[in-house]
């Protein structure tokens, strides 16, 4: 066990070195001139060389690349543990930037996670249960609707009806969460609701079908055989294993999502990785894009790894090795 | 001597057609009943029928379980009966048994739902169980998953957990189909004691007519959805009044008379269940048909009179 | 005559170091079914899969024809895919579902025109208007009696039933096997009848080959190997066939095997048998048995019957 998990760290480690090889050798070959961007509009050439070589553009892209390596690792002249290096356009450390608006993402992606997985798995519980009824072709008819629906569309409609018409919510500004936990709830039910239609619409849908296999299968009737109500048969037999796939996907999805939901957070202002990402993106803002990009690679293989630990938790077939 | 078991004019309808039309059976204490039939000729429906576990089939006819009629029960007296006092094994034990309980959560669980056991009690019992089953140090493999057992193991797990609460009645549907042959040797052998030492009414469903040979008194044999033929299981084997019975001991290869030469095969195929044949269901495969061609083997579906569904009783043997 | 297959001392280690086969030998003549039986694990199907290529024998050599097949590549063995055909145990799971029994039966390489094709459906008992029809419109029968079809497109001269009538019913079961020796005397080809069921390689086979836990136990002519069995394994497998017939099952004596067949992947030593044999003694349990001349049959025991 101890060993295994040795090895899938060294692992996620290896994935990670993989993928900030190949983000930073994508960015090195691009023909923006980070220095251009770093010094500004007015700088004559002298002054964008001396910038280059301040930055250590003017090495060979193995030093650039070990230099960041080791700096993230342990932090190199002048900046701290761990550094990603800083921002081009506000000479803040990546990190710092990083860390700042971890608290929102993390906040809208876990709030959004409870209520699209609760609504989700209920939906998609209930409609397989009465597969073929009315009830499981309005829930599924609902579903498709609303997975088709972009985000930001999602978000338009919320927004005009619930808070400019009905003015029932305010427009979402974020609070954080330990100095007005009422406040944080109410300003991201908003976000968290646009979110979690989409996910929850996708949930549904796998759990439905995910369902009706399972309550195909003959040890279902063996349970009924039991005599065991048919809610133990549901919940104890068949939920169980049932919702095992399920896990599986919310990972890579909660993974995904904690290093920023792009378009969700643009779209109601909110502060958190997704638009720095945005905003990174448009700014050719070459170290806080490099920094997002790792972080997301570094959640989704964190994710992989504990849904693999969870799994082998719930089935007893599966085993370390 | 009363019957355990009483089934009359079975009939089970699922949305697709008819599975079952007119079975009758009884079934008694101490007794093995063999139901055999190829697929679809609703064996494991009617037995399913009798244990309630249909869901979108309508059940007519009448199940009268130790007295008491079962058609038309209601949900909470049809499971307060299913694993206490009527259980079922099934073929593959494999996907039988749920993958992510222990074998000793699945057998206590039953006992502790019908016997209103502690989990500790359920537990010693589930070890109990096991032992008396033919599992090899029951106390340790109490906690092991059925995965890690062997098919026969398995198969004996099943078993042991129809038997947890001391059923009087036993259905054992296919329970060595998916097995090997020695094994299946093995598991046949642990059905006749324990009907020896519990007196369970067995009934035994197959398509193996050499299964039914070795373990039953009585047999019925299916085709199309209802009885061909019901009579003491030496009468079956001996002197098969049905031609359809005929024809299935013939179409048996049997390796100890020889072997080397051709079988006699019953030509065409098992009739589907959306489009049963008119008349005589087994009379488009029927070499008495297919000799005298007489009419109403094809037109009329005979009754089932004296043990036999057939228009010309006696011309099979 | 040289024989038309030639196995010998054929070995498949899989991964893990399971010997899923483990040293077996034996030759089938020309026009000859030989049948390989024994309960699932113990190789036999593997073996099939091995002399047909579908795959790669870790040690060994497989002689058809003359010549040496066991590592040929590819290429060279198309040639000789015509001789050498296999029928399968589900024939729905072995037929495209996207093509029509027409055109399974021709095959990619259109190995027979429409009235071949045609001609050759009826000769396995189908007609013309089942040439246009997909696997799914056919029951479990027809869908075999073209996988057969299928397998003799070619006209070859050796075919590998692997279980050819397991999935089917009672009634349906000796259809095909009544097909199957029909047209082995209609093409004088040889079968290699691999099945878990005593009884249809009783009617099937000239000789049998009695597998366990990936060796040949014992191999000879079938009414010895059936009405005598030398090798006690052999004994048990053929006593456990139940029979229909109520008298005979009472009277017969019964040899209830103990245990289950053990692990492929850690075989006890000496006489893989002998955890589960009454008669084994204790050169049993260090020295392994190899196949000798007993009463006209090979068998693999230190103390044969």
């Amino acid at each position: 066990m101890i060993l295994y998990l040795g090895k899938r760290v060294l692992a996620v480690a290896g994935v990670l070195l993989v993928i900030c090889a190949v983000t930073f050798t994508i960015f090195y070959v691009l023909p923006t001139d980070p220095a251009v961007h770093a010094c500004g509009k007015t700088c004559s050439s002298e002054q964008i060389a001396l910038v280059r070589q301040e930055m250590g553009l003017d090495r060979p892209i193995h030093e650039q690349f070990a230099a960041y390596v080791s700096g993230i690792a342990a932090g190199r002249d002048g900046c701290a543990f761990p550094c990603f290096g800083y921002s081009y356009q506000n000479s803040l450390p990546v990190w710092d930037l990083l860390t700042d608006r971890m608290a929102v993402s993390v906040s809208l992606a876990l709030g959004a996670a409870l209520l699209w997985l609760t609504v989700g798995v209920l939906i998609g519980v209930a409609s397989a249960l009465r597969k073929g009824s009315a009830l499981d072709r309005t829930l599924m008819a609902g579903t498709l609707a609303s997975a088709s629906v972009p985000v930001y569309f999602t978000a338009m409609i919320l927004l005009l009806v619930l808070v400019q018409y009905l003015e029932f919510l305010p427009y979402p500004d974020y609070r954080p969460l330990t100095e007005d936990p009422v406040g944080w709830a109410t300003n991201l039910l908003l976000p968290w609701v646009t979110l979690a239609s989409l996910y929850a619409a996708m949930y549904a849908r796998q759990t439905r079908s995910s369902m009706i296999e399972t309550m195909g299968q003959p040890y279902i009737r063996t349970a009924r055989a039991k005599g065991l109500h048919e809610r133990t048969v549901v919940t104890k037999h068949g939920m169980r294993s049932a919702l095992t796939p399920i896990v599986t996907i919310f990972g890579m999805d909660l993974g995904g999502l904690l290093a920023g939901a792009v378009i969700t957070e643009h779209v109601f202002g909110l502060p958190g990785i997704g638009q720095l990402t945005y905003d990174a993106i448009f700014k050719a803002d070459q170290p806080v894009m490099l920094g997002v990009t790792l972080l997301a690679a570094f959640f989704i293989t964190v994710a992989n790894l504990v849904v693999d630990l969870v799994y082998a938790g719930i089935d007893p077939r599966v085993r370390y090795a | 001597m009363t019957a355990l078991l009483q089934v009359t004019d079975l009939r089970v309808t699922f949305a697709a057609g008819t599975a079952v039309d007119g079975v009758s059976f009884t079934a008694h204490q101490g007794r093995t009943l063999g139901i055999v039939g190829e697929s679809g000729s609703g064996k494991s429906v009617s037995s399913l029928a009798v244990m309630g576990l249909h869901r979108n089939a309508i059940v007519e006819g009448s199940i009268v379980f130790d007295g008491e009629e079962l058609v038309g029960a209601s949900p909470s007296r049809l499971r307060a009966l299913r694993g206490s006092r009527m259980s079922m094994i099934f073929q593959d034990p494999l996907s039988s048994l749920h993958p992510y309980y222990t074998v000793g959560e699945q057998i206590a669980e039953g006992y502790r739902l019908h016997a209103k056991a502690s989990r500790r009690a359920a537990r010693e019992r589930a070890v109990e169980m096991l032992a008396d089953v033919g599992i090899p140090s029951p106390r340790a493999r109490v906690a092991d998953y059925p995965h890690q057992f062997s098919g026969g193991m398995r198969q004996r797990v099943m078993i042991a957990m129809a038997l947890v609460c001391e059923p009087d009645l036993l259905i054992a549907d296919e329970p060595t189909t998916a097995l090997d042959v020695t094994i299946q040797a093995q598991i046949l052998e642990l059905i006749k004691k324990i009907q020896e030492e519990r007196g369970v009414a067995v009934i035994m469903i197959t398509h193996d007519l050499g299964v039914v040979a070795r373990v039953a008194d009585e047999v019925m044999v299916m085709y199309g959805g209802a009885p061909v033929e019901h009579a003491p299981a030496r009468q079956v084997f001996k002197t098969p009044g049905h031609p359809y019975t005929r024809g299935l001991l013939d179409s048996i290869p049997r390796h100890d008379l020889g072997g080397g030469g051709p079988l006699q095969a019953i030509p065409g195929s098992p009739p589907s269940l959306l489009t049963p044949p008119q008349g005589c269901r087994f009379h488009p495969r029927c070499p008495i048909y297919a000799r005298a061609s007489a009419e109403i083997c094809a037109t009329e579906r005979p009754a089932f009179i004296a043990g036999l569904a057939c228009h010309y009783p006696g011309a099979a043997t | 005559m040289s024989p038309l297959l030639d196995v010998n001392d054929l070995r498949m280690t899989f991964r893990g170091g399971v010997r899923a086969v483990d040293g077996v030998s034996f030759s089938v003549r020309q026009g000859e079914t030989l049948g390989l039986v024994g309960e699932s694990g113990c190789g036999k199907s593997t073996t099939g899969r091995m002399i047909v290529r579908l795959l790669e024998p870790s040690g060994g050599q497989v002689t058809f024809d003359g010549r040496d097949i066991t590592h040929v590549s590819r290429r060279r063995l198309l040639p000789l895919r015509g001789d050498l055909q296999m029928v399968f145990q589900d024939p729905f799971t072995s037929l495209n579902p996207r093509r029509t029994a027409a055109q399974i039966i021709s095959g990619p390489r259109r190995l027979l025109d429409r009235d071949g094709t045609i001609a050759l459906l009826e000769r396995v008992g189908l007609g013309a208007e089942h040439a246009d029809r997909y696997p799914h419109e056919f029951s479990g029968g027809q869908a075999q009696r073209i996988g057969i079809a299928r397998a003799l497109a070619s006209r070859p001269k050796l075919v590998i039933c692997d279980e050819p009538v397991s999935a089917l019913d009672v009634s349906i079961q000796a259809q095909i096997v009544n097909l199957l020796r029909k047209l082995q005397e209609e093409e004088g080809l040889a079968y290699v009848f691999i099945a878990h069921d005593l009884s249809v390689v009783a009617h099937m086979c000239d000789r049998v080959a009695v597998m366990y836990l990936g060796r040949i136990v014992e191999i000879g002519d079938r009414k010895t190997v059936y009405a005598d069995p030398a090798h006690p394994y052999t004994r048990a497998l053929v006593s456990a066939v139940p029979l229909p017939d109520p008298d005979l099952e009472q009277d017969r004596e019964r040899i209830v095997l103990l245990g289950d067949p053990p692990n492929p992947a850690s075989p006890p030593a000496g006489c893989t048998f002998n955890p589960r044999c009454a008669k084994a003694q204790n050169i049993c349990r260090q020295e392994a048995p190899v196949l000798r001349l007993v009463r006209g049959r090979q068998a693999a025991c230190h103390f044969p019957d």
